[in-house]
């Protein structure tokens, strides 16, 4: 076996190198693992898809990378290294400087993303503000419109003094997207749905703009989504999150290919598709939901959903991800006999 | 983009009629048009413009010395020579309540321009930096219990009596409520999504608070003061009437109505006048206050005019 990805030495090539990340939550009802041992890397100038149901911690996996946890949330172990720097270890002010130059993060609300009160060149503007001191208001100015038209903004000399409301959604996911450039170097943006409130055609628009940055500028991506069919069209590997861990880590080919893990199946196997079963009106779903994660009990946390279950294997520890072939990792047991 | 070139012009095209949007951005006093069309803030305006241009124009609305004795005209009843009447030491009333306005006015807006200062300073503390709320919170909440005057009182007892500890006193008692208004509004901003956007390209905490925050608590603040000036109205002249604000002989609504009340039967003039003063007064300013919370809260603002149209 070629290990866990997480126990991989980091080549030159890794952008970010998640290993072992635990974040949990300290309810009084008990504490939450949002996240549960993730280990996964983006190699330079790639797109990893993450995707998964909601709830099974994608996007606290996504908001740990920049430490933005809001309380009572904490992330309780592993280590997040970005070209080899470890975030966790990063005080406030260091962390500052890596937030919106180095890493930029793209939520999935633009409507409400924006602050109503400014104007969107304005908005822009600070960022570069706040990591450029000195800038001067001209280049300043300049930066702006030209970062309007990186990321595709018409006649951006215009929408600069626009206030958020006068765009529409597609628009302001472009100029999320152009905050998260602004400093002209970004290595890696995180993108939470980018585009699960956008309708399908701007969706479409935005997930080519990312590939056109992929390519132009050998940024990376992190796209979380949970929307298979975004994954399948731009993502170069894919990683599977159920219940706070990666089920299944792999190539995006071999994952449509071949997917291994019950849950990935279980996923693939609900998109809607023409023929014998969408004649019927039936569309699969995977029985069951997602587990309680304030009580789960040892063992594979897919358990209760899974068609190939079985007690005496899947119960009692957690399974470990395991390489089944060259670029592909799942964490189950019975991969062999699922695989067959 | 894949845009076909056609769409792409039609697109340029409706983008550069954008300038002259922005042209007609409201001015400073298109938006003070627009707030005189709210029912409320023009009655409350009407009432209280009035007012205070008597407190300013004093000296020229009236000849009389607020504090000259004329001991050949007692407590005569209104008339062309003293509109308002004289009290028991031949005092023209009417200059005095105009006068009195002046310190009235003076000692409320004083006291909210401090308690402003002070309320969100410890409101934008207590509801950001969530190690300070507890702390800022309960002191407030305790001063908060106390009843107003108990608390004017104890603290001119122990200061003295001067129009500079009315304030403070003014002060001790209202800075709890904005402190509540400004933390409540931080804390439901802070959770929007533009400051966790702000947070992710690395703007400072104090930046965020300050110039993404802070902005968004102005309407409520705008609206709490306009009715802590009020409630200052009548908080000033309550004191005054117990003997706690303003030191005689200078002339406040309170001490004149204080001074009045001897005389009811024989002269209720002395009484009615500066109350009238004080009732248009809070009047004014309260419907000025609602009149602001309707133009300011859009959401309250559909709801407000549907009621005024439905009572006619």
């Amino acid at each position: 076996m070629a290990g866990q990805p997480g126990t991989r030495q980091a080549g030159p090539d890794r952008v970010l190198d998640v290993r072992g990340l635990r974040t949990s939550f300290f309810t009084e009802a008990g504490v939450v693992k949002a996240v549960d041992g993730v280990d996964l890397w983006v190699n330079r100038g790639e797109i990893l898809g993450v995707v998964g149901e909601s709830g099974c911690g994608k996007s606290m996996m996504a908001r740990s990378i920049l430490r933005l946890i809001p309380p009572p949330g904490r992330i309780v172990a592993g280590e997040i290294l970005l070209e080899g720097q470890d975030i966790l270890a990063l005080s406030e002010s260091q962390l500052r400087r890596i937030r919106g130059d180095a890493v930029g993060m793209v939520f999935q609300e633009p409507m409400t993303s924006l602050n109503p009160v400014y104007t969107v060149g304005n908005q822009v503007s600070e960022v570069l503000l706040a990591h450029r001191a000195g800038i001067r208001r001209r280049e300043r100015a300049d930066r702006v419109v030209e970062l309007f038209r990186l990321v595709g903004i018409p006649s951006p000399e215009q929408r600069v003094t626009n206030y958020p409301h006068h765009l529409s959604g597609g628009m302001r996911q472009r100029l999320m997207i152009a905050m998260a450039l602004a400093c002209g170097d970004p290595r890696l943006l995180i993108a939470d749905e980018p585009t699960t409130a956008l309708d399908v055609t701007i969706q479409a628009q935005i997930l080519e703009l990312f590939q056109r940055l992929q390519a132009d500028i050998h940024m990376s991506v992190m796209l979380i989504t949970h929307d298979l069919g975004v994954i399948a069209e731009t993502a170069n590997r894919v990683a599977v999150m159920y219940a706070g861990s990666i089920v299944e880590y792999a190539n995006i080919d071999r994952l449509f290919e071949n997917p291994s893990h019950p849950y990935t199946r279980g996923l693939l196997r609900s998109l809607p598709q023409r023929g014998r079963d969408a004649r019927k009106g039936l569309l699969y779903t995977i029985p069951g939901i997602v587990p309680n994660l304030l009580d789960l009990r040892p063992g594979c946390k897919f358990v209760d959903r899974c068609p190939y279950a079985a007690e005496e294997i899947c119960l009692g520890s957690e399974p470990t991800l395991e390489c089944v072939e060259p670029d592909h990792w799942v964490r189950c047991r019975r991969v062999a006999d699922i695989r067959e | 983009m894949s845009n076909p070139a056609g769409a792409l012009e039609s697109q340029r095209k409706t983008m550069s009629s954008a300038p002259q949007i922005r042209r007609k951005r409201r001015t400073r006093l298109a938006d003070l048009r627009r707030m005189f069309r709210n029912r409320l803030f023009r009655l409350g305006m009407m009432i209280l413009v009035p007012i205070f241009c008597a407190a300013v124009f004093a000296p020229m609305l009236t000849s009389y010395d607020p504090v000259q004795l004329d001991t050949s005209s007692k407590l005569s009843a209104m008339s062309w020579k003293h509109p308002f009447g004289t009290d028991e030491y031949g005092r023209d009333l009417f200059a005095r309540v105009i006068y009195g306005s002046r310190i009235s006015l003076r000692v409320s807006a004083l006291s909210c321009v401090l308690t402003a200062v002070f309320g969100v300073l410890l409101g934008a503390l207590a509801g950001y930096y969530k190690p300070c709320d507890g702390l800022i919170s309960r002191v407030m909440d305790g001063l908060m219990n106390f009843p107003g005057i108990i608390l004017g009182i104890m603290v001119i007892a122990a200061l003295g009596q001067s129009e500079a500890n009315v304030i403070l006193s003014m002060t001790i008692m209202y800075t709890p409520r904005i402190v509540r208004v400004v933390r409540a509004s931080v804390l439901e901003v802070k959770t929007f999504d533009f400051v966790d956007a702000a947070r992710v390209v690395g703007i400072s905490e104090l930046r965020i608070l300050t110039s993404h925050i802070l902005p968004h608590i102005i309407a409520p603040l705008t609206v709490q003061i306009t009715f802590g000036f009020a409630w200052g109205v009548l908080v000033e002249s309550g004191l005054s009437f117990l003997g706690l604000g303003t030191p005689p002989p200078a002339p406040s609504w309170g001490n004149i109505i204080s001074d009045g009340r001897e005389f009811i039967r024989t002269a209720p003039w002395l009484m009615v006048f500066p109350g009238l003063m004080i009732s248009a007064a809070v009047m004014g300013l309260n419907l000025i206050g609602d009149g602001l919370r309707d133009i300011l809260d859009p959401r309250l603002r559909n709801t407000a005019r549907r009621i005024g149209t439905a009572l006619g």
